[in-house]
Protein backbone atom coordinates (compact mmCIF):
# COMPACT_ATOMS: atom_id res chain seq x y z
CA UNK A 1 0.00 0.00 0.00
CA UNK A 2 3.18 2.11 -0.17
CA UNK A 3 2.41 4.54 -3.31
CA UNK A 4 5.75 5.39 -5.10
CA UNK A 5 7.16 8.49 -6.46
CA UNK A 6 6.02 10.09 -9.36
CA UNK A 7 2.71 8.53 -9.53
CA UNK A 8 0.10 10.66 -8.05
CA UNK A 9 -0.59 14.02 -9.94
CA UNK A 10 0.28 17.10 -7.79
CA UNK A 11 -2.97 17.90 -6.09
CA UNK A 12 -3.34 14.66 -4.99
CA UNK A 13 -0.28 15.02 -2.90
CA UNK A 14 -0.77 18.22 -1.70
CA UNK A 15 -3.62 17.27 -0.32
CA UNK A 16 -2.48 14.33 1.13
CA UNK A 17 0.46 15.67 2.97
CA UNK A 18 -1.97 18.83 4.37
CA UNK A 19 -3.92 16.74 6.02
CA UNK A 20 -1.13 13.90 6.93
CA UNK A 21 0.08 17.12 8.60
CA UNK A 22 -3.27 17.96 10.79
CA UNK A 23 -3.62 14.43 11.74
CA UNK A 24 -0.33 14.27 13.19
CA UNK A 25 -0.76 17.59 14.58
CA UNK A 26 -4.24 16.40 16.46
CA UNK A 27 -2.34 13.23 17.42
CA UNK A 28 0.63 15.19 19.23
CA UNK A 29 -1.74 17.21 21.21
CA UNK A 30 -3.82 14.34 22.21
CA UNK A 31 -0.82 12.07 23.48
CA UNK A 32 -0.02 11.94 26.55
CA UNK A 33 2.96 11.56 28.55
CA UNK A 34 2.57 7.95 29.26
CA UNK A 35 1.87 6.94 25.75
CA UNK A 36 4.55 8.10 24.11
CA UNK A 37 5.98 5.09 24.89
CA UNK A 38 3.78 3.40 23.50
CA UNK A 39 3.01 5.33 20.65
CA UNK A 40 7.06 4.75 19.85
CA UNK A 41 6.82 0.70 20.24
CA UNK A 42 3.40 0.42 18.12
CA UNK A 43 5.06 2.50 15.56
CA UNK A 44 8.12 0.07 15.53
CA UNK A 45 6.08 -2.58 15.67
CA UNK A 46 4.15 -0.84 12.08
CA UNK A 47 7.83 -0.26 10.69
CA UNK A 48 8.83 -4.25 10.90
CA UNK A 49 5.52 -5.22 9.90
CA UNK A 50 5.82 -4.55 6.34
CA UNK A 51 8.64 -7.09 6.26
CA UNK A 52 6.29 -9.75 6.70
CA UNK A 53 5.02 -10.60 3.28
CA UNK A 54 2.34 -12.93 2.66
CA UNK A 55 2.59 -13.93 -0.64
CA UNK A 56 -0.80 -13.34 -3.11
CA UNK A 57 -1.08 -15.13 -6.77
CA UNK A 58 1.21 -12.48 -8.99
CA UNK A 59 2.14 -10.38 -6.51
CA UNK A 60 2.87 -10.45 -2.57
CA UNK A 61 1.49 -8.52 0.37
CA UNK A 62 2.60 -7.12 3.59
CA UNK A 63 1.36 -6.77 6.84
CA UNK A 64 -0.26 -3.28 7.51
CA UNK A 65 -1.01 -3.35 11.59
CA UNK A 66 -2.86 -0.18 11.11
CA UNK A 67 -5.90 -1.99 12.67
CA UNK A 68 -3.72 -2.39 15.86
CA UNK A 69 -2.08 0.55 15.90
CA UNK A 70 -5.30 2.90 15.31
CA UNK A 71 -7.14 0.48 18.22
CA UNK A 72 -4.29 1.36 20.74
CA UNK A 73 -3.40 4.65 19.76
CA UNK A 74 -6.12 6.16 18.41
CA UNK A 75 -5.53 10.13 16.77
CA UNK A 76 -1.54 8.83 17.94
CA UNK A 77 -1.27 6.92 15.14
CA UNK A 78 -1.08 9.39 12.59
CA UNK A 79 2.64 10.24 14.17
CA UNK A 80 3.24 6.45 14.54
CA UNK A 81 2.72 5.85 11.45
CA UNK A 82 3.98 9.25 9.55
CA UNK A 83 7.46 8.19 11.96
CA UNK A 84 7.61 4.51 10.62
CA UNK A 85 6.46 5.53 6.90
CA UNK A 86 9.45 8.34 6.81
CA UNK A 87 11.82 5.46 8.01
CA UNK A 88 10.77 3.11 5.49
CA UNK A 89 10.77 5.15 3.08
CA UNK A 90 14.55 5.76 4.05
CA UNK A 91 15.35 2.75 4.90
CA UNK A 92 13.51 0.34 2.75
CA UNK A 93 13.13 2.72 0.13
CA UNK A 94 9.49 1.52 -0.23
CA UNK A 95 7.16 4.68 -1.01
CA UNK A 96 8.88 7.56 -1.21
CA UNK A 97 9.63 11.02 0.25
CA UNK A 98 6.98 12.92 -1.70
CA UNK A 99 4.14 10.44 -1.07
CA UNK A 100 4.97 10.55 2.40
CA UNK A 101 1.53 12.55 3.30
CA UNK A 102 -0.32 10.67 0.98
CA UNK A 103 0.69 7.00 2.09
CA UNK A 104 0.37 8.33 5.98
CA UNK A 105 -3.18 9.18 5.45
CA UNK A 106 -3.74 6.19 3.45
CA UNK A 107 -2.39 4.02 6.40
CA UNK A 108 -3.64 6.34 9.60
CA UNK A 109 -6.84 7.51 8.88
CA UNK A 110 -8.43 4.07 8.84
CA UNK A 111 -6.86 3.12 12.38
CA UNK A 112 -8.54 6.75 13.58
CA UNK A 113 -12.05 5.66 11.84
CA UNK A 114 -11.75 2.31 12.77
CA UNK A 115 -10.37 3.12 16.48
CA UNK A 116 -13.88 5.02 17.12
CA UNK A 117 -15.71 2.46 15.14
CA UNK A 118 -14.89 -0.41 17.15
CA UNK A 119 -12.78 1.00 19.83
CA UNK A 120 -15.42 1.10 22.18
CA UNK A 121 -16.47 -2.73 21.51
CA UNK A 122 -13.34 -4.15 22.56
CA UNK A 123 -14.01 -5.03 26.56
CA UNK A 124 -17.86 -6.06 25.46
CA UNK A 125 -18.01 -9.77 26.38
CA UNK A 126 -16.86 -11.83 24.32
CA UNK A 127 -19.15 -12.49 21.38
CA UNK A 128 -18.77 -8.71 20.63
CA UNK A 129 -15.21 -8.35 21.02
CA UNK A 130 -13.93 -11.04 18.98
CA UNK A 131 -16.13 -9.90 15.89
CA UNK A 132 -15.38 -6.29 16.76
CA UNK A 133 -11.92 -6.77 16.78
CA UNK A 134 -11.49 -8.75 13.66
CA UNK A 135 -13.75 -6.10 11.52
CA UNK A 136 -11.11 -3.15 13.19
CA UNK A 137 -7.89 -5.02 11.79
CA UNK A 138 -9.64 -5.86 8.41
CA UNK A 139 -11.52 -2.95 8.31
CA UNK A 140 -8.88 -0.57 8.91
CA UNK A 141 -6.96 -2.80 5.69
CA UNK A 142 -10.20 -2.18 3.70
CA UNK A 143 -10.15 1.39 4.13
CA UNK A 144 -6.68 1.88 2.90
CA UNK A 145 -7.53 -0.26 0.13
CA UNK A 146 -10.12 1.99 -0.95
CA UNK A 147 -8.68 5.53 0.37
CA UNK A 148 -5.20 4.20 -2.07
CA UNK A 149 -7.65 3.62 -5.34
CA UNK A 150 -9.05 7.15 -4.43
CA UNK A 151 -5.92 8.25 -4.55
CA UNK A 152 -4.50 6.23 -7.82
CA UNK A 153 -7.86 7.26 -9.86
CA UNK A 154 -6.76 10.57 -11.10
CA UNK A 155 -3.91 9.17 -12.60
CA UNK A 156 -4.45 5.55 -12.76
CA UNK A 157 -8.25 5.21 -14.42
CA UNK A 158 -11.66 5.17 -13.39
CA UNK A 159 -12.03 4.73 -9.11
CA UNK A 160 -14.13 1.32 -8.79
CA UNK A 161 -11.33 -0.85 -11.23
CA UNK A 162 -8.27 0.80 -9.27
CA UNK A 163 -10.12 0.46 -6.04
CA UNK A 164 -11.45 -2.70 -6.89
CA UNK A 165 -7.74 -4.20 -7.62
CA UNK A 166 -6.24 -2.75 -4.74
CA UNK A 167 -8.92 -4.10 -2.53
CA UNK A 168 -9.15 -8.18 -4.03
CA UNK A 169 -5.24 -8.09 -3.69
CA UNK A 170 -5.52 -6.95 0.00
CA UNK A 171 -8.18 -9.37 0.88
CA UNK A 172 -6.25 -11.92 2.10
CA UNK A 173 -4.11 -9.43 4.36
CA UNK A 174 -7.20 -8.75 5.48
CA UNK A 175 -8.27 -11.78 7.25
CA UNK A 176 -4.78 -12.09 8.48
CA UNK A 177 -4.58 -8.71 10.04
CA UNK A 178 -8.38 -9.22 11.34
CA UNK A 179 -7.02 -12.60 12.97
CA UNK A 180 -3.77 -11.08 14.28
CA UNK A 181 -5.84 -8.12 15.83
CA UNK A 182 -8.01 -10.89 17.80
CA UNK A 183 -5.32 -12.64 18.98
CA UNK A 184 -4.10 -9.19 20.00
CA UNK A 185 -7.03 -8.24 21.68
CA UNK A 186 -7.59 -11.32 23.49
CA UNK A 187 -4.34 -11.27 24.86
CA UNK A 188 -4.73 -7.86 26.07
CA UNK A 189 -7.45 -8.10 27.87
CA UNK A 190 -6.16 -10.91 29.57
CA UNK A 191 -2.98 -9.32 30.66
CA UNK A 192 -3.16 -5.63 30.24
CA UNK A 193 -7.02 -4.61 29.39
CA UNK A 194 -5.93 -0.85 30.37
CA UNK A 195 -3.89 -0.70 27.14
CA UNK A 196 -7.71 -0.84 25.17
CA UNK A 197 -9.98 1.93 24.50
CA UNK A 198 -12.62 2.48 26.98
CA UNK A 199 -11.47 0.77 29.86
CA UNK A 200 -12.80 3.15 32.48
CA UNK A 201 -16.31 2.88 31.25
CA UNK A 202 -15.85 -1.02 31.17
CA UNK A 203 -15.08 -0.94 34.74
CA UNK A 204 -17.43 1.08 35.51
CA UNK A 205 -20.08 -1.58 34.25
CA UNK A 206 -18.34 -4.32 35.20
CA UNK A 207 -17.91 -6.18 31.60
CA UNK A 208 -14.51 -7.57 31.64
CA UNK A 209 -14.93 -11.43 32.41
CA UNK B 1 3.73 -7.40 33.41
CA UNK B 2 6.37 -10.06 33.24
CA UNK B 3 3.84 -11.73 30.96
CA UNK B 4 3.56 -8.58 28.63
CA UNK B 5 7.26 -8.48 28.40
CA UNK B 6 7.58 -12.25 27.32
CA UNK B 7 4.74 -11.61 25.01
CA UNK B 8 6.81 -8.60 23.52
CA UNK B 9 9.90 -10.33 23.17
CA UNK B 10 8.05 -13.53 21.48
CA UNK B 11 6.37 -10.75 18.92
CA UNK B 12 9.81 -9.19 18.30
CA UNK B 13 11.47 -12.54 17.52
CA UNK B 14 8.80 -13.46 15.12
CA UNK B 15 9.14 -10.67 13.16
CA UNK B 16 13.23 -10.48 13.22
CA UNK B 17 12.97 -14.57 12.49
CA UNK B 18 10.49 -14.17 9.54
CA UNK B 19 12.77 -11.39 8.29
CA UNK B 20 15.35 -13.62 6.17
CA UNK B 21 12.64 -14.95 3.97
CA UNK B 22 11.44 -11.19 3.73
CA UNK B 23 10.52 -9.75 -0.11
CA UNK B 24 10.77 -6.28 -0.61
CA UNK B 25 7.89 -4.24 -1.06
CA UNK B 26 8.72 -2.76 -4.58
CA UNK B 27 10.04 -2.78 -7.90
CA UNK B 28 12.79 -2.92 -9.91
CA UNK B 29 13.67 -2.52 -13.54
CA UNK B 30 16.57 -3.41 -15.18
CA UNK B 31 17.64 -2.90 -19.07
CA UNK B 32 20.09 -3.73 -20.95
CA UNK B 33 21.25 -3.28 -24.62
CA UNK B 34 22.39 -6.16 -27.14
CA UNK B 35 22.65 -4.51 -30.54
CA UNK B 36 20.36 -2.42 -31.32
CA UNK B 37 17.76 -4.36 -29.47
CA UNK B 38 16.69 -3.18 -26.12
CA UNK B 39 16.03 -5.93 -22.98
CA UNK B 40 14.32 -5.10 -20.14
CA UNK B 41 13.89 -7.14 -16.86
CA UNK B 42 11.20 -5.77 -14.31
CA UNK B 43 10.28 -7.40 -10.76
CA UNK B 44 9.53 -7.21 -7.63
CA UNK B 45 12.49 -7.52 -5.56
CA UNK B 46 12.38 -10.23 -4.04
CA UNK B 47 12.49 -12.11 -7.42
CA UNK B 48 8.63 -12.40 -8.11
CA UNK B 49 8.23 -11.00 -12.12
CA UNK B 50 6.20 -7.97 -13.08
CA UNK B 51 3.38 -9.74 -15.23
CA UNK B 52 1.49 -7.16 -17.36
CA UNK B 53 3.24 -4.40 -16.11
CA UNK B 54 3.28 -1.44 -18.35
CA UNK B 55 6.78 -0.20 -19.59
CA UNK B 56 7.46 3.42 -21.07
CA UNK B 57 10.51 4.70 -23.09
CA UNK B 58 11.12 8.33 -22.81
CA UNK B 59 13.84 10.67 -24.36
CA UNK B 60 16.28 12.66 -22.26
CA UNK B 61 13.51 15.68 -23.13
CA UNK B 62 10.75 13.30 -21.87
CA UNK B 63 9.05 12.53 -24.92
CA UNK B 64 7.38 9.06 -24.68
CA UNK B 65 8.97 7.29 -27.82
CA UNK B 66 7.40 4.05 -26.98
CA UNK B 67 5.11 1.84 -24.32
CA UNK B 68 5.07 -1.67 -24.30
CA UNK B 69 3.91 -4.27 -21.85
CA UNK B 70 6.03 -7.16 -19.81
CA UNK B 71 5.15 -10.70 -20.29
CA UNK B 72 4.79 -13.57 -17.85
CA UNK B 73 8.93 -13.29 -17.23
CA UNK B 74 9.05 -10.17 -16.45
CA UNK B 75 10.65 -9.46 -19.60
CA UNK B 76 9.84 -6.90 -22.31
CA UNK B 77 12.20 -6.38 -25.36
CA UNK B 78 12.29 -3.08 -28.08
CA UNK B 79 14.25 -2.04 -31.07
CA UNK B 80 16.09 1.09 -30.01
CA UNK B 81 14.18 3.69 -31.29
CA UNK B 82 17.58 6.18 -31.75
CA UNK B 83 21.27 6.09 -29.92
CA UNK B 84 20.39 8.51 -27.39
CA UNK B 85 19.47 8.52 -23.41
CA UNK B 86 16.19 6.22 -23.02
CA UNK B 87 14.65 6.86 -19.83
CA UNK B 88 13.00 3.48 -19.11
CA UNK B 89 10.01 3.85 -16.79
CA UNK B 90 8.36 0.63 -15.19
CA UNK B 91 4.37 1.14 -13.63
CA UNK B 92 3.36 -2.05 -11.99
CA UNK B 93 0.20 -1.07 -10.92
CA UNK B 94 -1.42 -0.22 -7.70
CA UNK B 95 1.10 2.59 -7.38
CA UNK B 96 4.07 0.70 -7.75
CA UNK B 97 6.81 2.52 -10.05
CA UNK B 98 10.34 2.56 -10.85
CA UNK B 99 13.01 3.50 -13.80
CA UNK B 100 16.25 2.73 -15.42
CA UNK B 101 18.33 4.87 -17.47
CA UNK B 102 19.77 3.56 -20.66
CA UNK B 103 22.86 5.54 -21.63
CA UNK B 104 23.71 6.23 -25.14
CA UNK B 105 27.17 4.94 -24.77
CA UNK B 106 25.50 1.40 -23.68
CA UNK B 107 23.79 1.77 -27.01
CA UNK B 108 26.26 3.18 -28.69
CA UNK B 109 29.44 1.51 -30.00
CA UNK B 110 27.41 -1.84 -30.96
CA UNK B 111 26.46 -2.56 -34.79
CA UNK B 112 25.60 0.86 -36.59
CA UNK B 113 21.53 1.62 -35.43
CA UNK B 114 18.70 2.57 -38.05
CA UNK B 115 18.92 6.15 -37.54
CA UNK B 116 22.59 7.36 -37.67
CA UNK B 117 23.48 10.50 -35.90
CA UNK B 118 26.55 12.53 -37.28
CA UNK B 119 28.26 12.45 -34.00
CA UNK B 120 28.45 8.00 -34.86
CA UNK B 121 29.49 8.76 -38.50
CA UNK B 122 32.22 10.57 -37.49
CA UNK B 123 33.18 8.39 -34.70
CA UNK B 124 32.92 5.47 -36.97
CA UNK B 125 34.87 6.99 -39.84
CA UNK B 126 37.71 7.25 -37.10
CA UNK B 127 37.59 3.89 -36.48
CA UNK B 128 37.78 3.07 -40.02
CA UNK B 129 41.07 5.11 -40.42
CA UNK B 130 42.42 3.34 -37.02
CA UNK B 131 41.21 -0.19 -38.97
CA UNK B 132 44.31 0.41 -41.51
CA UNK B 133 46.70 0.42 -38.79
CA UNK B 134 45.59 -3.11 -38.18
CA UNK B 135 48.27 -5.42 -39.66
CA UNK B 136 46.81 -7.98 -42.20
CA UNK B 137 49.33 -10.40 -41.29
CA UNK B 138 48.04 -10.38 -37.61
CA UNK B 139 45.20 -12.88 -38.11
CA UNK B 140 45.07 -13.66 -41.89
CA UNK B 141 41.97 -14.34 -43.30
CA UNK B 142 39.73 -12.01 -41.32
CA UNK B 143 39.32 -8.41 -41.93
CA UNK B 144 39.57 -6.17 -38.60
CA UNK B 145 35.54 -5.59 -39.08
CA UNK B 146 35.07 -9.43 -38.96
CA UNK B 147 37.12 -9.35 -35.63
CA UNK B 148 35.13 -6.87 -34.24
CA UNK B 149 32.05 -8.12 -34.72
CA UNK B 150 33.37 -11.38 -32.53
CA UNK B 151 35.42 -9.39 -30.38
CA UNK B 152 31.78 -7.59 -29.41
CA UNK B 153 29.88 -10.56 -29.33
CA UNK B 154 31.92 -12.51 -26.98
CA UNK B 155 31.99 -9.22 -24.79
CA UNK B 156 28.77 -9.39 -24.59
CA UNK B 157 28.58 -12.78 -23.66
CA UNK B 158 30.80 -12.72 -20.86
CA UNK B 159 29.50 -9.17 -19.95
CA UNK B 160 25.53 -10.67 -19.59
CA UNK B 161 26.12 -12.23 -16.37
CA UNK B 162 27.83 -9.29 -14.83
CA UNK B 163 25.10 -7.27 -16.00
CA UNK B 164 22.29 -9.40 -14.19
CA UNK B 165 24.54 -9.65 -10.98
CA UNK B 166 24.45 -5.44 -11.02
CA UNK B 167 20.71 -5.84 -11.42
CA UNK B 168 20.70 -8.51 -8.90
CA UNK B 169 22.57 -6.15 -5.93
CA UNK B 170 20.70 -3.38 -6.99
CA UNK B 171 17.30 -4.64 -5.53
CA UNK B 172 18.66 -6.04 -2.47
CA UNK B 173 15.93 -5.80 -0.15
CA UNK B 174 15.78 -4.43 3.27
CA UNK B 175 18.84 -5.40 5.69
CA UNK B 176 19.06 -6.92 9.29
CA UNK B 177 20.74 -3.01 9.09
CA UNK B 178 18.32 -1.15 8.36
CA UNK B 179 15.86 -2.57 10.25
CA UNK B 180 17.95 -2.31 13.90
CA UNK B 181 18.68 1.48 13.07
CA UNK B 182 14.79 2.04 12.09
CA UNK B 183 14.46 0.82 15.51
CA UNK B 184 16.59 2.86 16.93
CA UNK B 185 15.34 5.73 15.54
CA UNK B 186 12.34 5.17 16.98
CA UNK B 187 13.30 4.25 20.88
CA UNK B 188 15.29 7.87 20.37
CA UNK B 189 12.09 9.73 19.21
CA UNK B 190 10.58 8.17 21.99
CA UNK B 191 12.87 9.25 24.28
CA UNK B 192 13.31 12.79 22.84
CA UNK B 193 8.96 12.98 23.10
CA UNK B 194 8.67 11.69 26.69
CA UNK B 195 11.58 14.64 27.09
CA UNK B 196 9.49 17.49 25.74
CA UNK B 197 6.20 16.18 27.65
CA UNK B 198 7.89 15.94 30.95
CA UNK B 199 9.40 19.43 30.59
CA UNK B 200 5.92 20.36 30.07
CA UNK B 201 4.37 18.73 32.20
CA UNK B 202 6.59 19.93 35.06
CA UNK B 203 6.39 23.46 34.05
CA UNK B 204 3.02 23.68 34.44
CA UNK B 205 1.98 22.59 37.92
Amino acid sequence: MHISEGVLSGPVLAVGAVAALAGTAVGLKKMELDRVAQAGMLSAAFFVASLIHVPVGPSNMHLILNGIVGLLLGWAAFPAILTALILQAMMFQYGGITTLGVNTVIMALPAVICYHLFGPLVLKPVRIAVPAAFACGAGSVFLGAVLAGLSLMFTEGSFLEVAGLVVTAHLPVMVIEGVVTIFCVTFLRKVKPELLPGYDAAVLHQTIN
Amino acid sequence: MKRTLTGLAVTWFLCFAAIPAVYAHKVTVFAWAEGDRVYTESKFSGGKKVKKGKVEVFDSSGRRLLVGRTDDNGAFTFKAPAIIDLKIVLTAGMGHRNSWLLSAAELGGEEPAPQETNASRAGLAALETHRDTVPASACPGLTAQEIEAIVSRQLEQKIKPLTRMVAASQEKGPTMNDVVGGIGYIIGLVGLGVYMRSRKGSRTP
